[in-house]
């Protein structure tokens, strides 16, 4: 009998429910699906990388899982309590009729347990069959083939869906039954006959409150865009008063869309615009807090999103580009010790290894060995200045200040031949002549505002004038990011080998060792960076010299990984968060269409057009998408600003593609939403 | 001049085995002009008349022509082209947008007719002062009185100058003395700009305000006064003696 009942009120109010079925149908197909993600990248990956990343990437995203899992469980009580609020008038019905309060929750909690068993059966189905798209993306994230393509269920992550859902379902039924028990009959019957008033806030606080949003915002974004090094620790602070901001800018707006609305007389007095600016205006002061979450929801996803796949293609295009060579090892200086006053230091790094044992040379073919030279006195004049050694021009520091570009120097035999080893263009000097080579994005701007003036280098004690108006693009060391702040390359009479600093082996396997690569980068691996890390500054306060060693392979692996986890990490979470928006608009849409049906009857009798009503609510229904929306995007430009930094680091040019991409996520959800709130919206206005 | 033409029109409702015959056989006219009262008991079919003239049902067979145009034929964007030109419209439960002041409840019918918005506020104003509803029109319909209502509902109805108005028990929900003030003010444009109005109503008082009333019974005319040179007091007996001959059946009238 309450099973039936039960059945019968779901099937009842399915224009209600659809939307709110669909959402958690979807909300567990996509928790299954990330879920699983873990699983094939192991089956997909087994051999390349062995199951380190794969548990890796299955350990953050099962973290993530808790995060997600609180916000959809939020998302969840929501939207059953905003239903439930719905049918008060209903419940006081079984109570007039006489069902006990306890019989009433039962029935809820029946009604709770069969949309759940539904929507987690119904969801998994859905889950298990996209999770199979998904290992296509997958195995592209792993640069995989394709042809080992398994249908896979993880029954791991089956569990874990139905446990989470399971724990949500429960509180919303806990909730459900609390609020039950509380209800009084006199309450529940006048729910239904509120009258329907239209709040007209203080116009006076509503402009001090705008200016005040607004205040906030500026100088949220001012501490994001300005302060180039201090941005990660304002970072925080930035996002909180944007979170403040946004929602006193909507209570404000709130306040003010119906006076502006009216101001603009011709326009709202032609055609349906007067009833579509008061169907607005009739719920927008009820929805500010909600419209502020979606806000801040659609904000992080735009600019994760956004940055996740540019840094994403960007490190994948850099190890393609910036790793020519598969092994390099350096023997760096400390900063600490020339911040000591120490004079510049050199050790060779192939001696560095030897003393531990290893022949670092065994596996290399063609190489390059080298040292870079370090100068404290370098000074830079204006053109043809230099000869009266007045105007000094100070040197740009990099944008993180840890270098001079100028004090580092590589003697011009060397670079050509690194960049013969490389497969890069040569640079070509004549005597008395230098150049200034350097691929970060931050230092390339300022030193070709600095070269574009001319300027002559004292190096050594010699006067070289700059044989370009610009810096070049190159760089010595391999990695996925671009790191190269800047050096000066010399004519090889130039430098005073006193002064030699690090020191670079670089090179490519030879034969033998790249007939069995995979023992080669083992160990390298091993025994390399077994040495490495005695002198990595974490582990040893007192060693004067840095060693590192890197090879291809661990960097485009380190790259495959790291993109993989940003990329899945973004995407899942942003699919929530678009999920979790689009639902809250829907339902409370949908619902105000339910409330408006006799509005448009009316509208009907008196001989409005079906077009012109479908066309009413289609503005209703973009209004509340879009508002949040633009305000979102606003925000994004600054938020993407935030993390710049970080993408001049990889190369900025991918910022535009993954908007595109990101723009595309969310049209097709965030979208959808939309669509499916003003089909569903019309459908249940137009009636019978 | 006939404005309204109903001829030989039938409404049935159910399947085969089961018909009701709503309407049956029915034809009569109205002039330009003119304010007619439709009676009748329950069940006699007033309701269905007024929603198949006013195209919010259509006819099993027969033809309602308004001022030449047979309005049985329209559909789709011209139906309701017709209704928003030639149609104005007052109902029983007032059916004003809650969401909307009184002003903007009057001006909807205008904006939805593409008038210019200048245009706008002097019609409105004008017919507020005729309708004496001039002090509530920035007022909500939930700071209103029925009868303010009514008459709100009213202005909207005749601001367009529509060839007709179409009236569903416009005093239904009222008490006499708002029904009264309505039916005089109502009746204040009828006389003086001949819109005509065709009113249904099951209230003996409300029809004497009428030129003519005509009763209905299963369907069919049962029987028509006009009031010729009565005045109201004069035509009411009239009419109750119709409702009397009616009988119980038409128990509900007052």
């Amino acid at each position: 009998m309450l099973v039936r009942l039960s059945l019968k009120n779901i099937q009842h109010g399915l224009r209600d429910f659809a939307i709110y079925f669909f959402t958690l149908t979807v909300a567990v197909a996509i928790f299954y699906v990330f879920n699983a993600v873990g699983g094939q990248t192991a089956a997909i990956n087994m051999s390349q990388m062995g199951t380190e990343a794969s548990s890796l990437l299955s350990q953050t995203l099962a973290t993530i899982s808790v995060f997600v899992a609180v916000v959809l469980g939020l998302l969840i009580v929501y939207a059953s309590r905003f239903l439930m609020k719905r049918r008060h008038r209903e419940f006081a019905l079984y109570m007039m009729l006489g069902m006990s309060q306890r019989r009433i929750s039962a029935m809820l909690v029946s009604e709770t347990f069969l949309t759940g068993l539904a929507s987690l059966g119904v969801g998994l189905v859905v889950g298990v069959g996209l999770s199979q798209l998904m290992s296509a993306l997958v195995a592209s994230m792993f640069e995989a083939d394709m042809s080992a393509f398994q249908f896979t269920v993880s029954s791991a992550s089956i569990v874990r869906t139905i446990v989470s859902f399971a724990i949500m379902y429960l509180v919303v039924m806990l909730l459900n039954t609390r609020a039950v028990t509380r209800m009084k009959l006199i309450d529940l019957m006048s729910s239904g006959k509120k009258t329907e008033q239209v709040k007209v806030k203080n116009p006076i606080l509503c402009t001090v409150v705008f200016l005040i949003a607004a205040a906030i915002l500026a100088f949220a974004y001012h501490l994001v865009i300005s302060d180039f090094d201090d941005t990660f620790s304002n970072m925080g602070i930035a996002t909180l008063m944007g979170c403040i901001g946004t929602l006193l800018l909507f209570w404000s707006v709130a306040g003010f869309f119906l006076k502006i609305a009216l101001s603009m007389r011709e326009h709202y007095l032609t055609g349906l615009n007067a009833f579509t600016v008061r169907q607005i205006a009739s719920k927008i002061n009820t929805v500010v807090f909600s419209m502020s979450v979606i806000c801040i929801m659609l904000f992080f996803t735009i600019t994760m999103m956004s940055s996740a796949f540019a840094l994403r293609n960007g490190m994948m295009e850099n190890v393609r580009t910036r790793c020519p060579a598969d092994f390099e090892t350096s023997s760096a200086q400390m900063l600490s010790s020339i911040a000591e006053g120490k004079g510049p230091a050199h050790d060779d790094v192939v001696e560095h290894y030897a003393r531990y044992g290893y022949d670092v040379m065994a596996p290399l073919g063609e190489y390059v060995h080298f040292h870079s030279y370090y100068d404290q006195d370098v000074t830079l004049y204006k053109a043809g200045e230099s000869a009266t050694e007045s105007e000094m021009v100070p040197a740009p520091t990099s944008p993180r200040a840890m270098t001079n570009p100028f004090s580092t120097i590589v003697r011009l035999s060397d670079y050509n031949q690194l960049m013969d080893l490389y497969g890069r263009d040569r640079l070509e000097l004549s005597d008395g002549e230098y150049a200034v080579v350097c691929d970060l994005e931050a230092s390339q701007r300022e030193l070709d505002v600095l070269l574009a003036g001319g300027v002559d280098a004292k190096v050594f004690g010699q006067v070289l004038k700059s044989r370009y108006d610009k810096s070049q693009d190159g760089f010595i060391k391999n990695g996925p990011m671009r790191q190269n702040e800047g050096f000066v390359v010399v004519p090889d009479g130039v430098v005073d080998e006193s002064c030699a600093a690090t020191d670079y082996l670089i090179g490519n396997y030879n034969e033998e060792a790249m007939a069995h690569l995979d023992e080669t980068e083992k160990m390298v691996q091993e025994q390399l960076l077994a040495v490495d890390r005695v002198s990595d500054p974490v582990n040893a306060d007192d060693s004067e010299f840095w060693v590192k060693s890197m090879t291809k392979a661990s960097a485009v692996n380190s790259a495959i990984v790291s993109g993989a986890m940003m990329t899945f990490v973004c995407l899942y979470l942003g699919v929530v968060f678009l999920v979790a928006s689009g639902a809250i608009l829907a339902l409370r849409t949908l619902s105000d269409s339910v409330d408006s049906v006799a509005r448009y009857d009316t509208l009907r009798k008196i001989g409005v057009d079906e077009g012109d009503i479908s066309r009413s609510l289609f503005k209703q229904t973009g209004f509340f998408f879009l508002l949040p929306l633009l305000v979102a995007c606003f925000h994004s430009i600054f938020g993407i600003k935030m993390m710049l930094p970080v993408l001049g680091a990889i190369g900025i040019q991918h910022v535009w593609g993954s908007i595109a991409i990101t723009c595309v996520v969310i049209l097709a959800i965030y979208g959808g939403y939309f669509l499916m709130s003003f089909i569903g919206g019309k459908r249940i206005i137009h009636g019978k | 001049m006939n404005l309204l033409e109903v001829q030989h029109i039938e409404k049935y409702y159910g399947k085969r085995g089961s018909i009701t015959k709503a309407l049956n056989d029915l034809s009569f006219s109205v002039n330009a002009g003119e304010f007619v009262a439709i009676m009748g008991p329950s069940g006699s079919g007033k309701t269905t008349l007024l929603n198949c003239i006013s195209t919010i049902d259509t006819v099993t067979s027969g033809t309602i022509a308004l001022d030449g145009t047979d309005v049985t034929a329209l559909k789709g964007r011209r139906l309701s082209d017709f209704r928003r030109k030639n149609l104005g419209f007052i109902f029983q439960d007032f059916n004003l947008l809650d969401t909307m002041t009184a002003y903007e409840n009057i001006a909807l019918a205008l904006s939805i007719q593409r008038v210019s918005p200048n245009r706008i506020d002097g019609a409105v104003r004008k017919v507020a002062s005729q309708l004496g509803i001039t002090e509530v029109l920035d007022n909500y319909p939930y700071q209103m009185s029925g009868g303010q209502k009514q008459r709100v509902a009213s202005a909207r109805a005749v601001v367009t100058n529509p060839k007709i108005v179409l009236a569903d028990e416009p005093t239904g929900a009222l008490d006499s003395k708002n029904a009264r003030m309505l039916l005089d003010r109502l009746g204040h444009p009828n006389r003086k700009h001949h819109a005509t109005i065709l009113m249904v109503t099951h209230d003996s008082f409300s029809a004497s305000y009428a030129s003519r009333v005509i009763f209905l019974k299963d369907g069919a005319i049962f029987h028509e006064l006009t009031r010729g040179a009565d005045n109201r007091k004069q035509f009411f007996p009239k009419i109750m003696r119709v409702v009397t001959m009616l009988g119980g059946e038409l128990s509900d009238a007052r």
